[in-house]
């Protein structure tokens, strides 16, 4: 009995053991399953939002990765922008037999030299370039020969599909897609991995309608350059800049370095008599002169070793329209003796033509101007010459003239808030009476040549010798014309100029501005003024005449006091 | 004790939730394929797209149109006499019903040229637009009237389609 008892004793020890372990054994296990249940409700519960906004950030569609944006123009049109590319590379290491390999290789791509690649595709390395920048076609041909050992690797290439067109705005960029001129070089930042694609405000049709009569002009009166702008003058933006001759941007380092020049932004000239249009503002505004004052022009000015005279000279006393009108080099000096060179120089400064402009372009030049600003320096710049700028800083300050007096910087880019800001440098009076002068030019005097009919132009001539080593060259000249439409209410600034033009028998000989570059600027307003919704006016309408006539009917009060102050 | 029925209740629910697992991890791992079989595939149509609008761009040199503009249509640019203005137009006859559609096209160009003449042609959004002159005379929004030049009569090609032509631009022989 007692060994029965024992042995239920011990057997109920065993199991109450056994049933202990167990017990320890569950509540570890019900430990680690109520962690994980914990965690699991954590993750589920508590983290729900920041598991989804994790979800969210995680890129689903990968942006574009194109390392540079476009650039468009005004309208939309694509001037540059990048394309993948493929570029062939070959393990020569993996190559069997390099000399059919170079030979089916050469037979796709023909400028690949056949030797040239056979010598590389033999050589002992695991890497060489067969050709870089593959167009698909292309690629999809060397796939097609199956050679073993060849492969691509993409890279990007800027592109620029207008070519010529618009080369000087837009520029170009090296081989690492890094800009390095124009809008590619001083835009560079905005360009590299932004989106959005910059736009332009050139309008590239009327690049082509520049470009195109520029260059007829050119090869007509065989000039070894010209160039050409068309500037808005409400908001100072460009609309179309020609540098001619010009390269190709999708090649640049192919094209002769004088092709790369800008004439319209680099070059300096003295642009002649196209600054009478300053003079007489500046004259008009201080009062210096008034459109009823009288000029004694018969006979040139002699001062020291200089001698003024007329081009187109009339021998006889001119009113202000008049020395205007017939480009009078005596009467502008005169004018400007009066206007007294402080305020001359004030007011070229006002006009931005002493300092560089703000276009956004890397090349760009400082005026040049005499240190020491005298009476005969005065005499001179009233006509142009002393005083060397760039077209662009005339089309900028003729802009100012002619839009009621108020200059604002040229842009290239397409401005968000144009016409609005600026620094008034003449009073809107000035710059009606200006815009009367101008069109008084094209009406009756030496701009008759850009008479676009229905689109009121309104510019001046401007013929000057070009200076070689400190003398001017007689038959050298930079012959351009400033014109303005509607000179009622202008919209834009257009200028032409060529560069070293040879008089023709058409011309009678002449190669002056009113002969060479007054028809560009005339035909390119014709082309473009229906782009732009510029309806026709009729010239003959009282209200334009009233806009347009130049009221020289002095009373003969005013003409007594004029004579006597002469 | 857990009941037995309690625990196959357990059990199934157990076999149901690992079966779920598995399935979502599939379907996850599948629908990451697919996404980057798509990813792949819109970088691939993106540097289509890219090409072709160099291409459309490159084709819409203005030079090139007018080119094609001179050999295969009858169109001249327009010059400063087609142009007018709705008030330039003569006073027509009341012949029409008040709300013909020569009527409302009228009264549309009136509200059009009160816009600002300098107002932007182009809407910004457009991403091309054919840079060739002759589509000014279509841009009615610009508030102008064409008026078809009649001193320039229609000389040749008068039966053929518009598909002709553009066979003809687009055909080999164009280039």
């Amino acid at each position: 009995m007692s060994t029965r008892i024992e042995f239920e004793s011990t057997k109920k020890k065993a199991i109450d053991t056994a049933r202990t372990r167990l017990l320890i054994g569950g509540a570890l296990m019900a430990a680690a399953f109520f962690v994980v249940g914990v965690r699991l409700f954590d993750v589920v519960v508590f983290n729900a939002n920041d598991n989804l906004r994790r979800a969210a950030a995680r890129e689903i569609v990968r942006p574009s990765t194109m390392s540079r944006a476009d650039i468009v123009d005004r309208n939309g049109t694509l001037l540059a922008t990048n394309l993948r590319t493929a570029s062939l590379y070959a393990n020569p290491h993996k190559i069997s037999d390099p000399d059919i390999a170079a030979a089916r290789i050469a037979q796709v791509l023909p400028d690949v030299s056949e030797e040239v690649l056979a010598a590389k595709l033999a050589a002992d390395k695991s890497f060489v370039w067969v050709r870089r920048n593959l167009t698909p076609r292309q690629k999809f041909l060397v796939n097609h020969l199956g050679i073993p050992g060849l492969d691509f690797q993409d890279e990007e290439q800027r592109v620029y599909p207008h070519g010529h067109l618009a080369a000087h705005i837009v520029g170009f960029t090296n081989v690492d897609n890094v800009g390095i001129a124009g809008i590619e070089q001083s835009m560079d930042a905005a360009i590299a991995g932004a989106k959005e694609p910059l736009r332009l405000s050139v309008d590239i049709r009327v690049q082509q309608i520049l470009r195109q009569e520029l260059a007829a002009q050119i090869e007509k009166f065989k000039a070894i350059g010209g160039g050409g702008i068309v500037m808005d003058v409400r908001s100072g933006e460009v609309v179309a800049m020609v540098s001619l001759p010009d390269f190709d941007p999708n090649a640049p380092a192919q094209a002769p370095d004088e092709t790369r020049f800008n004439r319209i932004t680099l070059g300096v000239y003295e642009l002649g008599s196209v600054f009478k249009i300053f003079n007489h503002a500046i004259a008009l505004e201080t009062g210096a002169a008034t459109l009823t004052k009288r000029y004694d022009a018969t006979k040139p000015i002699r001062i020291s070793r200089f001698r003024i005279s007329d081009f187109h000279a009339e021998n006889r006393w001119l009113t202000v329209p008049e020395i205007f009108e017939h480009s009078s080099n005596i009467g502008s000096a005169k004018m400007a003796l009066d206007i007294g060179t402080e305020a001359q120089r004030n007011y070229l400064g006002h006009l931005g033509l002493l300092r560089r402009t703000s276009i956004e372009l890397p090349e760009q030049a400082q005026p040049m101007y005499p240190a020491q600003w005298r009476e005969i320096n005065t005499m001179t710049i009233a006509y142009g010459h002393g005083i060397a700028v760039s077209p662009l800083h005339l089309a900028s300050a003729v802009a100012a003239t002619v839009n009621g007096g108020i200059l604002r910087p040229a842009t290239l880019i397409r401005a968000r808030t144009p016409e609005t800001g600026g620094v008034q440098v003449f009073s809107a009076e000035t710059s009606d009476k200006m815009r009367r002068l101008l069109r008084l030019v094209v009406e009756k005097g030496t701009g008759k040549n850009a008479e676009a009919p229905g689109y009121l132009v309104g510019g001046k001539t401007g013929t000057a010798e070009k200076q070689v080593n400190g003398s001017y060259k007689r038959n050298a000249l930079i012959s351009s014309f400033v014109g303005v439409f509607p000179a009622n209410a202008p919209r834009f600034v257009v200028y032409a100029m060529l560069d070293e033009p040879k008089g023709i028998k058409e011309s009678y000989g002449y190669a002056t501005g009113g002969w060479t570059a007054a028809p560009v600027v005339g035909s390119v307003i014709t082309r473009m003024a229906p782009l732009f919704a510029i309806t026709p006016f009729d010239k003959e309408a009282p209200e334009i005449v009233r806009a347009l006539t130049v009221n020289v009917a002095a009373t003969p009060a005013a003409r007594t006091r004029s004579d006597a102050t002469n | 004790m857990i009941s037995r029925p309690t625990s196959f209740v357990l059990m199934a629910l157990a076999a149901a939730a690992g079966g779920a697992l598995f399935h979502v991890s599939f379907e996850v791992s599948e629908l990451d394929d697919r996404l980057a079989t798509l990813n792949r595939d819109i970088r691939d149509d993106r540097d289509a797209i890219h090409v072709l609008r160099a291409e459309w761009s490159f084709l819409n040199q203005p030079e090139r149109l007018e080119e094609l503009a001179r050999r295969h249509l009858d169109l001249v640019p327009v010059s400063g006499a087609q142009l007018a203005g709705p008030g330039a137009l003569p006073v027509r006859p009341d012949v029409e019903t008040p709300d013909s559609p020569a009527r409302n096209v009228l009264e549309g160009l009136g509200t059009a040229i009160s816009i600002q003449a300098g107002a932007p042609r182009a809407k910004p959004d457009a991403p091309e637009r054919p840079a060739v002159e002759v589509a000014a005379t279509q841009d009615a929004s610009a508030g102008i009237v064409p008026v078809v030049a009649s001193a320039e009569p229609a000389v040749t090609g008068g039966d053929r389609s518009l598909d002709d032509v553009l066979r003809e631009i687009t055909g080999p022989g164009a280039q």
